[in-house]
């Protein structure tokens, strides 16, 4: 029996038959879920992003909790180009997850004070601090213990536990939170003209590290949806997060990396001396740079990569501002998971 | 200084239901606890019949609630306000309606559709069958103890009977390795997390009603150690109101918690923490 001869000619449209289809099969799994329209904007608006401005990031260096904080931030906010806030309604939304043992899973409450004096400085109108524990059903009472309190009533500044606020209903936007119309948000969240998100750097066993955009699923209010977040178990982590920073008003990033947390984050991972502060307007950005400062590279944190293919803040082009890089470099154990 | 049932009637929203703070509109969840909390009490007999009507009138066709009366997915409150009606003998509909919605919600790996067919489905693991936060999710432990509270003594169903059971092994598969409970699974990404109080205390107040001789001495000890940890009014009152259950007197905490009641007879101007503190003094749900 005789082999039937391929030609060259038939052999290249053969190739070019089966190049078509790998690409087809490959953005098909790639867009599993959220359609192949919604991948094609995201893709074109992660695209446009080389013709927008570069995304400043502020980096201090500060070795401890001790120094004049207000005098580090506000600096930083002065070289970033952040957003006027004269007359603004603030939230101010640190990482009050839980606490074990010490207080490094939190954001530093001297931070928290050091931003509540610089927006007495900026001539904000109104700010509040609010957090709503992802596994505790008062989390005011963590509030008190790991020291906030005291700081924020000697600014004057009440603290909203966001589990248990009014909700309001909000149109969810961009495609990543599925099943649902609106999602339900606190209101002081859906009222501020600004959300400044103020994380500790950490390493989390989920998301793989937990910086601003991270910090911003505290808002979701557990009475609706159950502890921990339970929205997140559902919809998944990360399209979680993207779409939540899609439905709130504009979020800003000022990152507690003083002392950061390595390996099992957010709970029970390993304090870092790292001394850094981080200021942006763009989270997005500002979480990339201090993902790759903890030494981790964007591809693996699933998130970042994401809102970056997706235009979801500028990741394309980021300039940083005051220290350099280079002094702030550190290469944290990685998550178990990561 | 007034009373907490004083206080729970000052802060009774004009439409009849209750906040999680004073002057916030209605939400199912401190409704329904406020109401366990004042239904014996004379004075407040006119406040307990117009918070029974907001929760009626918040009440989904399915026999369900969401989080408060404008939001129309039922979720996991229905157990709440479930167990708040059982007391308000006069609404059979609706609790008959309630009953079903909370014996069929739908979980993570079975329909309500399933739930609602003669048959009880079948499944390898206990967890298909435990109660979730919203319909068509992972079970948790709050929901889980919550519903059945609610169910409880309130029906003959066969599925209803085995969800409890379920919830029974539930419980047991989730106990943390130091006794009582945390929120959900007690070893998430081999992680060991310490128990709680409020779900420790929740799964102890079903216990004590459904199977008491599955509740071990770590448990009890669980539960002291994460209130001692978090001072929580929420934890306090809800652990002393299991610990009294269980024949367990504070004369201590009961002190620690009367010190902290606020001039206007609150505690944390909360009417959710202030039902539990009047639930736990009394010594019943």
């Amino acid at each position: 029996m005789t082999v039937p001869k391929v030609s060259r000619r038939a052999f290249i449209r053969l190739a070019l038959l089966g190049g078509i289809g790998a690409g087809v099969a490959y953005i098909q799994h790639q867009t599993a879920g959220v359609g192949l329209l919604n991948f094609i904007r995201w893709s074109l608006r992660g695209q446009l992003q080389w013709l927008r401005p570069p995304a400043i990031v502020g980096l201090g260096k500060c070795s401890t909790y001790d120094e004049d904080l207000v005098s580090y931030l506000r600096d930083l906010w002065n070289i970033s180009e952040m957003p006027n806030l004269r007359g603004k309604n603030i939230l101010v939304k640190p990482n009050l997850l839980d606490e074990v043992d010490n207080n490094i899973a939190t954001t530093n409450p001297r931070i928290v004070g050091a931003v509540l004096d610089l927006l007495g400085e900026l001539g904000v109108s109104k700010a509040v601090v609010g957090e709503g524990s992802a596994f505790r059903r008062d989390t005011y009472s963590l509030v008190k213990s790991c020291g906030l309190s005291q700081i924020i009533d000697s600014h004057g500044v009440p603290f909203v536990d966001l589990n248990y606020d009014e909700l309001i209903p909000v149109k969810v936007r961009d495609g990543w939170i599925r099943n649902t119309e609106d999602l339900w948000l606190p209101r002081h969240v859906t009222e501020a003209d600004f959300i400044i998100s103020v994380p500790k750097l950490k390493a989390h066993h989920w998301a793989g590290v937990t910086l601003s955009l991270k910090n911003l699923l505290g808002v979701i209010p557990s009475s609706r949806y159950g502890w921990p977040k339970n929205i997140i178990h559902i919809n998944g982590i990360n399209a979680t997060i993207l779409g939540l920073y899609q439905s709130l008003p504009p979020v800003v990033s000022i990152i507690d990396g003083i002392i950061g947390m390595e390996g099992n984050g957010p709970l029970f991972g390993k304090p870092v001396q790292h001394e850094l502060l981080a200021v942006g307007r763009d989270p997005l950005a500002v979480d990339i740079i201090c993902t790759q400062l903890m030494g981790f590279s964007i591809d693996t944190i699933p998130h970042l990569s994401g809102a970056a293919m997706a235009g979801i803040g500028q990741a394309k082009k980021i300039e940083t501002r005051g220290i350099s890089p280079e002094q702030l470099q550190k290469h944290y154990e990685a998550p178990p998971t990561l | 200084m007034p009373s907490p049932i004083d206080y729970l009637i000052y802060a009774q929203h004009e439409s009849g239901g209750w906040g999680y703070s004073t002057g916030q509109k209605p939400v199912v969840e401190p409704t329904a606890a406020v109401l366990l909390a004042i239904r014996n009490e004379p004075l407040a007999t006119n406040s307990f019949k117009r918070g029974i009507s907001w929760l009626l009138n918040s009440q989904h066709q399915d026999g369900g609630w969401g989080i408060n009366e404008n939001d129309p997915e039922s979720g996991w409150q229905s157990a709440w306000a479930l167990i708040a009606l059982r007391y308000s003998i006069q609404n059979y509909d609706s609790i008959s309606k309630s009953l079903e919605w909370l014996i069929t919600v739908g979980t993570l790996e079975i329909t309500q559709a399933e739930f609602q067919k003669p048959e009880v489905p079948m499944r390898d693991s206990n967890e298909a069958f435990i109660w979730p936060w919203l319909p068509g999710q992972a079970g948790w432990i709050e929901p889980t103890a919550m519903s059945v509270l609610a169910l409880e003594g309130m029906t003959k169903s066969q599925l209803a009977g085995f969800r409890i059971n379920a919830a029974l092994s539930y419980f047991r598969k989730y106990r943390t390795a130091v006794g009582g409970w945390n929120i959900g699974n007690a070893t998430p990404l081999d992680t060991i997390v310490l128990p709680r109080a409020y779900p420790t205390a929740l799964v102890l107040l079903t216990l004590a009603r459904i199977a008491q001789p599955e509740i071990q001495t770590i448990d009890l000890n669980a539960l002291r150690q994460d209130m001692q940890r978090d001072p929580s009014i929420l934890l306090q009152s809800s652990g002393l109101l299991a610990l009294r259950t269980l024949g367990e007197d504070d004369e201590a905490l009961i002190s620690n918690i009367t010190e902290h009641q606020l001039q206007n007879g609150s505690w944390d101007d909360n009417p959710f923490f202030t039902a539990w503190t009047i639930m736990a003094f009394r010594g019943y749900l």
